[in-house]
């Protein structure tokens, strides 16, 4: 038994097989002759001392818990008549009925793991290559307002041209209050932004937007090009990769005098 | 003189083996994404053959040391890119770290699909003995991944095959270069 004078750390598993995996090869045996029981036995255990340190323990591993004492149970005891319908009952089990069923499982998973090393060890490979970007602007419209929010990390991209304002602007002044949100009201910031961006044929840099002297400011102004992107008046833009992004109002809404902003 | 120039690349003057590798070097320089033999052929008005032959020729001279850019290959065609040596400064110059690497479990869903596709969700999950769903609209995301049709089975689920896009992130050619799957008793 394990002795608790020393801190031992508990491998991580993908999920139930993985950990089967483990526990089938350490008893050094041929794989198919290992005993349901045995390896029933260790499971359990295992879930125990998952507990113990207090670690999150995925329902599929509870799941598998209770697929293998069910196993264990039926080898035990003589086939019955109804066994076919109590197996339907139990359909959230893992449909696993013999030894042979559960190594077969075990195995077939387990074959898997190579190749994913192998693809893990081509991503990092691949990661040390860059590609030269040439060609037009990549275009970061609004399209579709769904997929808005997944266009090219587009959002991640604003977050961080704010949050390296907002850096600058730690710098400059370190401990002043933010003001009262209200006193920068969003559809204010708005107006702003569309008198900043409108009669301009060439689009301006998001930076340039967010040069302002207060957070609450930047960060009404941020709030607003986000509302400008969803209502689609505005587009983004990036010539290339990492360049800083650029915004220009849509050619429709030029014409437009008074936008009506949301509150 | 700006006029010479342009005399000096005039088509009917017969170019050299040596200055077509020049030309493709520069073709592949300007171009984004990867461009295949065939169009390479038929900008430099050479039959496929010679295209390889000039490809070869390039790729080699890019591989041997003291090269920053070498030539790599995809299904689509052929791309230059930087040589890995030179990874963690080019990392430092973007100032970013590599982009997001994929999980263990991403890792292993691909690995499953990649092998038997067309597969479905479900199928993915008796495997790996774990629900997916988080995992594949992952893979969906990044476009390692495509639906390809429904199975012929209660519920008609989605069938899952890897893309073009998996195979450029991994590096590889087509799907014969993975390995084959270990078979264990």
């Amino acid at each position: 038994m394990i002795s608790v004078t020393y801190v031992v750390s508990l491998p991580v598993f993908e999920g139930p097989f993985d950990l089967l995996y483990h526990l089938v090869r350490s008893q050094e045996i041929d794989i198919w002759s290992v005993s349901v029981a045995d390896v029933t036995n260790q499971y359990l255990e295992y879930l125990r001392l998952m507990e113990e340190f207090n670690l999150e323990i995925a329902s599929e591993f509870l799941v598998m818990a209770a697929t293998l004492l069910r196993l264990k149970s039926r080898m035990l005891l003589p086939p019955r008549e109804n066994q076919a319908e109590e197996d339907e009952a139990d359909e959230e089990l893992f449909s696993i009925y013999s030894s042979e069923e559960l190594i077969r499982r075990i195995l077939e998973y387990r074959s898997f793991k190579e190749p994913a090393a192998f693809l893990e060890k081509r991503e990092k490979e691949q990661q040390r290559i860059f590609f030269r970007s040439t060609g037009g602007p990549r275009v970061m419209h609004v399209t579709r307002q769904e997929r808005f929010f997944e266009q090219e990390g587009l959002v991640d991209k604003l977050v961080e041209a704010m949050q390296e304002q907002m850096q600058k602007k730690n710098r400059r002044e370190k401990a002043r209050d933010i003001k009262l949100v209200e006193e920068y009201r969003l559809r204010d910031r708005i107006k702003v932004v569309l008198g900043k961006l409108s009669g301009k044929k060439n689009a301006v840099y998001m930076d340039s937007l967010l040069e302002t002297r207060h957070k609450g400011e930047i960060v009404t102004t941020f709030i607003a090009v986000l509302e400008l992107a969803r209502q689609r008046k505005i587009s983004f833009w990036q010539q290339r990769n990492f360049s800083p992004i650029l915004i220009q109002l849509k050619d429709s809404v030029v014409e437009e005098e008074e936008p009506n902003a949301g509150d | 003189m700006p006029e010479t120039n342009r005399e000096t690349y005039r088509p009917q003057q017969k170019d050299t083996f040596e200055n077509k590798k020049a030309i493709l070097e520069a073709m592949l320089f300007v171009w984004e994404g990867p461009l295949s033999a065939g169009r390479i052929a038929s900008i430099l008005e050479i039959s496929p053959e010679e295209a390889e032959k000039i490809i070869e020729e390039l790729e080699a001279e890019l591989s041997r040391t003291g090269r920053g850019i070498r030539l790599y290959r995809y299904e689509e065609g052929i791309q230059l890119g930087t040589a890995p040596e030179a990874a963690a400064y080019i990392e430092k110059m973007f100032s970013r770290e590599t982009m997001g690497s994929l999980s263990n479990a991403a890792l292993e869903a691909l690995a499953i699909i990649a092998y038997k596709q067309p597969v479905t969700r479900v199928e993915i999950e008796e495997i790996r003995g774990v629900k997916s769903d988080g995992v594949v609209d992952n893979l969906l995301k990044r476009k390692l991944i495509k639906s390809a049709g429904r199975k012929e089975t209660p519920g008609k689920p989605l069938l899952y095959v890897t893309t073009d896009e998996f195979l450029k992130y991994f590096g590889l050619r087509n799907l014969d270069e993975l390995p084959p799957l270990p078979e264990e008793d």
